[in-house]
């Protein structure tokens, strides 16, 4: 039977969790040692976003994506992610800040498979909507 | 032998002279009489079976046939007042037909007539509806464009006013808010 993937990347943060530094080179070692004698190293590279994956959410780690027409300051930034920790009960919240200038103002906070809008370019869609119809 | 017979019945003697008398008168003579009445006989009986009788067969035939041609101008009058009488029948019966056919056909006609008022009616309001719907979607559409001529208008009057006046601490107080909500 073959393994995917998940599975390894599964089977490797089983073996990773709660492990001291020292252990950790033993347990990759072992790992990569395992998938050489499987012929399975071109998979390292899924298998290494599927941890990261694995990790994030059994971590409650949220990585998210901020867009603002305007750089974010670090009050601003800080609000930011206590918000997302707050709504989505996270540990932690990594942030990706990217500007884009058409939304004017606002933010869109975008995280696994949400996207929360609040630029002012979209209250200006809704109110268009709202005009029209 | 005249004598004698006078001296028996003096009557009849009379008349025996008279008689002889006349024959002298007359010149008679018996002899020739008989020969004659023969030949009249002869004569008679010849006449009577070559001309008389054929003569009288073919008149016969002709009565008959001119009889018969009575009869039959008769039969064909008769025939010809019956059948003008069944002519006359037959023109009544028929100018009754045809003024039933005529009076069916106006009647038809006139159903007809009814039915595509009817139907020319409906026509009508389907199409006015059809066109009153059109006006309307028209007329809502336009309204439309209207409002998204000036929304799109407004917007982008918004849209240059935000890009030029807000500043950093303005967009900071917006997300502010924006996360309150």
């Amino acid at each position: 039977m073959k393994i995917t993937a998940k599975q390894y990347a599964r089977y490797l943060y089983q073996a990773t969790n709660n492990k001291e530094k020292e252990q950790l080179k033993e347990i990759i070692k072992n790992f990569v040692k395992i998938l050489k004698d499987n012929n399975e190293l071109t998979k390292i590279n899924q298998i290494v976003e599927q941890f990261i994956e694995i990790w994030h959410f059994e971590k409650k780690i949220i990585l998210a994506e901020i867009v603002s027409a305007k750089k974010i300051g670090m009050n601003t930034e800080k609000l930011l992610k206590n918000y997302i920790k707050e709504i989505n009960k996270a540990s932690e919240v990594i942030i990706e800040k990217k500007i884009d200038k058409s939304l004017l103002g606002g933010v869109v906070i975008k995280y696994n498979d949400k996207i929360l809008d609040g630029s002012l370019k979209n209250s200006l869609k809704e109110l268009k909507n709202k005009l029209i119809n | 032998m005249a004598l004698r017979t006078a001296s028996v019945n003096p009557g009849a003697g009379v008349r025996l002279l008279i008689m002889e008398n006349l024959i002298e008168t007359f010149h008679i003579d018996f002899k020739l009489l008989i020969a004659q009445s023969i030949n009249f006989i002869i004569v008679f009986f010849a006449l009577y079976f070559l001309i008389f009788k054929p003569l009288s067969n073919v008149m016969k035939d002709r009565s008959a046939k001119i009889a018969k041609s009575l009869d039959d101008a008769e039969k064909i009058e008769k025939e010809l007042i019956k059948t003008e009488e069944e002519y006359k029948k037959s023109l009544v019966k028929v100018k009754k037909e045809a003024e039933l056919i005529l009076a069916k056909a106006d009647s038809q006609a006139e159903e007809n007539k009814q039915a595509m008022l009817i139907k020319a009616r409906e026509e009508i309001g389907q199409i006015i509806n059809l066109e009153k719907n059109k006006m309307l979607a028209e007329k809502a559409q336009t309204l439309k464009d209207i409002k998204k001529e000036t929304a799109d208008l407004v917007l982008s009057i918004v849209e240059k006013v935000l890009e030029n006046k807000l500043n950093n601490k303005e967009d900071a107080d917006l997300i502010k808010k924006i996360m309150k909500k």
